[in-house]
């Protein structure tokens, strides 16, 4: 399968993060699952007009995946001015490439729902491909199809984690991707089924309600901190980074929900739990606010003294 | 007679973000003038106007994925100045341990992924040492990938430290978020950090840090180089380089610049700040400005300012002069250059000065620079990573206040990198951000000086117009970030 990854409007993060992948690295994906790296801006040796004249190949050539990285810029004045890229506007090699492409995956929330760039006020009408934060639509439109019948596959992360991106690639290779494997965002359900709390190191403080006030201590840090681990769908607990060594919340800090659609938009401001009358405003899917606030008062009433935060230290 | 032609390069690959280069060259191919332009504006200060201030934080780290943790750690600096709150010993060590391991790991892949390939150019093939070099050096070549292991297992320290890479919010203003009581994964830290070591001075150096480390002169180097006989990879670089020319191939400014990097308790750094121009002088951010003369932002009465007095606005594209959206940066209004050889240079490794003494600045000695830093960083690594001390704190809590400003200087591998935060009524009112490849690739000022890659750019001749292989080594020496350098706007608001 030939593969062709572009940067759009985005930080390289996920090109950086995908290169640290392990088992199979970067070189063992080509071998042992016959992909093709034929254009990477990172890792294939093509430089200056032997680019455009690839990217020029595969408008009128079939290219089995195309993955991009980062938002489409279609500003100022639907012009593309702010992103050229190989002599002509970024947003057009998308346009052009999205006619001849078998499968198209976007990853990092940036090109699945705009991410970072579409920040209020989205001086570069920034687009994600299918969908522009929770709305569908996006730069190549609510209907579009590839030619497999897929709508683009968006796997969201800042970044997105290798492993979620590696194992799309190799169900595609294997053939045994379906449409419905794909959930309202387009995303691989199975890769973002549970939320980010499930794994979570400090479940313990948010059974007890053990809730911290600074990062750095110990405790949960969804009541105060703004942690979206229970609101948010992501296997970084569960699948964690680095060998296992690492996530957000075990290094620490609360999660900012960069696998949302609505990322970064929905969770300002950041470190800090939006509440009303003590509870949080929002609450894990489906949980009734009198439920909560009556089982987290049983809850910090079982707390064992092991697990007590003691206040003013 | 050939006539003289315009060399187009867009996009130079192996880079990082989008860059367009043009050479033109006069009836011999030597390049008389050159352009460097980034062609993608994203306009990250205009973001964080209106946010609170501690959203800088989940926000800045975004500019730019390969030095994510560059922006955090300069992001925190300038909170903690606008917070005024210290740090605990363990908070620096730790802050240094994710920088360190960053740039170290930045700056081997970029010789061994971004950099290197260029040498197995089929060009060299009649050159001393091609056969080796090809076998290692090039796309998937032996080098290449035992790198791509060992560097995979050195991202685990990312792991335990920082939690994820890029884009981690263990840097905080008061210190770092990780409760490092966990003695095994401390533990686990410092094995993955030897086994990286041992890897690095295995096929790198071919000699232990240590031994590497009395190498102090050039009269010396030159007695390893005949030692290795090629047989580690810097030495096989080092040969090949001199063989294939680098060492006299973009000179770029000589005027250095470097903001110091990594910030010990004490107020000092490991590398020292400063500035030199023929001499060693002192280093302030102060005699920072930016032009905007040849980018895409709309001229302004007063065209050179300070960042912190930036004004810009994307303009109207009428004004074909312009063809960058990168802006200018000078400092003491001279062309200067910033990166591991400024850093080196200023910071006076004995190394260093003596090849710049011997051999002046080039691609060569700018790759080397980048080395020798790596080493250097990669050495003191081991004492962070034995100083933290379990159950002491790695925080200090702060208050958040509603007006003030803060300045964050910080080192990301391609040079240096400044924060400046103003808050008004509890949120931020300005921030901007420079970095160092708007110093390095930034375009002309208002004086028509080229900005240092295009300066180590002209002057070089080209052999084949249609490949120009030699500016392509100019440009990738720099190891250029554009998706860092592109974000600068700020719309007064």
């Amino acid at each position: 399968m030939k593969l062709l990854w572009l940067q759009g409007a985005s930080c390289s993060g996920c090109s950086m993060n995908f290169m640290c992948t392990k088992k199979p690295n970067i070189i063992e994906l080509q071998e042992r699952y016959d992909i093709e790296f034929v254009f990477h801006p990172s890792i294939t040796p093509l430089s200056g007009k032997e680019v455009e004249e690839l990217l020029q190949l595969y408008t009128k050539e079939p290219i089995d995946l195309l993955i991009v990285e980062g938002g489409v810029m279609t500003g100022p004045d639907n012009t593309g001015r702010y992103h050229h890229y190989a002599g002509k506007p970024f947003m057009e090699w998308i346009t052009r490439l999205s006619e001849t492409a078998k499968y198209i995956i976007a990853v990092g929330s940036c090109s699945a729902f705009g991410g970072i760039p579409v920040i209020s006020p989205n001086i570069n009408d920034v687009k994600g491909l299918q969908f522009v934060m929770r709305k569908p639509g996006g730069f190549l439109g609510e209907q579009y199809k590839s030619r497999s019948g897929f709508p683009v596959i968006n796997i969201p992360g800042c970044p997105a984690h290798w492993m979620n991106v590696i194992t799309v690639l190799i169900d595609i290779s294997l053939g045994r991707l379906n449409l419905d494997d794909l959930d309202e965002y387009n995303r691989p359900e199975y890769v973002f089924k549970d939320y980010l709390h499930h794994g979570c190191p400090r479940n313990e403080y948010f059974e007890y309600r053990q809730e911290a006030t600074h990062v750095g201590e110990e405790g949960c840090m969804f009541e105060n901190l703004g942690c979206h681990g229970p609101l948010v769908k992501c296997n970084a607990n569960l699948h964690r980074w680095f060998d296992g060594w690492g996530s957000c919340t075990y290094a620490g800090f609360p999660c900012i929900g960069c696998v949302s659609p609505g990322f970064p938009e929905e969770s300002f401001p950041l470190f800090k739990t939006a509440k009303l009358a003590g509870i949080p405003v929002e609450l894990p899917e489906g949980v009734k606010k009198s439920a909560y606030f009556q089982s987290k008062i049983l809850a910090n009433r079982a707390c064992p003294e092991r697990l007590k935060i003691k206040k003013g230290e | 007679m050939k006539p003289s032609k315009i060399i187009k390069i867009d996009p130079v690959t192996r880079v990082e973000g989008d860059l367009k280069f043009q050479a033109q060259c006069d009836e011999n191919g030597v390049v008389t003038d050159a352009q460097s332009a980034g062609s993608m504006f994203r306009g990250f200060e205009r973001f964080l106007v209106g946010k609170n201030p501690m959203d800088a934080l989940g926000i800045t780290p975004r500019i730019c994925g390969m030095c994510s943790s560059a922006q955090s750690y300069t992001c925190s600096n300038a909170l903690r100045d606008l917070f005024q709150v210290e740090m605990p010993a363990n908070g620096y060590h730790i802050k240094n341990i994710v920088l360190g391991v960053e740039n170290i790991q930045n700056h081997f892949t970029h010789f061994y992924l971004l950099f290197g390939p260029d040498l197995a150019h089929s060009r060299y093939k009649k050159k001393l040492g091609y056969n080796t070099v090809n076998r290692r050096f090039r796309i998937n070549g032996d080098s290449y990938k035992q790198f791509v292991n060992l560097r995979n297992d050195f991202m685990n320290l990312m792991g335990i430290f920082g939690g994820r890479w890029p884009h981690n919010l263990a840097m905080q203003p008061g210190g770092t978020s990780q409760i490092l009581n966990d003695r095994l994964r401390l533990n686990y830290g410092y094995s993955h950090y030897l086994a990286f070591k041992e890897g690095i001075e295995s096929i790198f150096l071919g000699c232990t840090i240590k031994e590497w480390r009395k190498i102090d002169t050039y009269e010396k180097l030159k007695i390893y180089l005949e030692k290795q006989k090629n047989k580690s990879d810097l030495s096989l670089f080092l040969q090949t380089g001199i063989e294939f020319g680098l060492d006299k191939l973009g000179k770029g400014p000589e005027k250095y610049i470097s903001s110091g990097s990594y910030d010990l308790m004490d107020g000092s750094f490991l590398f020292k700040p400063g500035f030199y121009d023929g001499e060693f002088k002192k280093f302030s951010h102060n005699q920072i400005t930016e032009a905007i003369k040849f980018s895409f932002f709309e001229d302004d009465e007063k065209s050179s300012r300070h960042p912190f007095q930036g004004k810009s606005q994307p303009d109207n594209g009428d004004n074909k002069e312009k063809y960058s959206w990168v802006k200018a940066p000078r400092y003491d209004d001279q062309v200067v250059e910033t990166g591991p050889l400024a850093r080196m240079m200023v910071h006076q490794d004995p190394l260093v000065i003596d090849l710049f003494r011997h051999k002046g600045a080039s691609v060569w000695l700018r790759m080397f620079a980048r080395f020798q830093e790596a080493i250097r960083t990669l050495e003191v690594l081991n004492d962070w990573i034995l100083s933290i001390k379990i159950n002491a704190p790695n925080i200090n809590h702060w208050e958040t206040v509603t007006s003030g400003e803060g300045v964050g200087l910080g080192s990301a591998a391609r040079g240096i990198l400044g924060h400046w935060i103003q808050v008004e009524k509890g949120v931020i009112s300005n921030y901007q951000v420079i970095t160092p490849t708007a110093i390095n690739a930034s375009p002309r000022d208002d004086h028509n000086r080229p900005g240092p890659m295009e300066m180590a750019a002209i002057g070089t001749r080209i052999l084949d117009e249609s490949d120009p292989l030699e500016l392509l080594h100019i440009i990738r020496s720099y190891d250029p970030c554009l998706v860092c350098s592109c974000h600068a706007v700020r719309i007064n608001g």
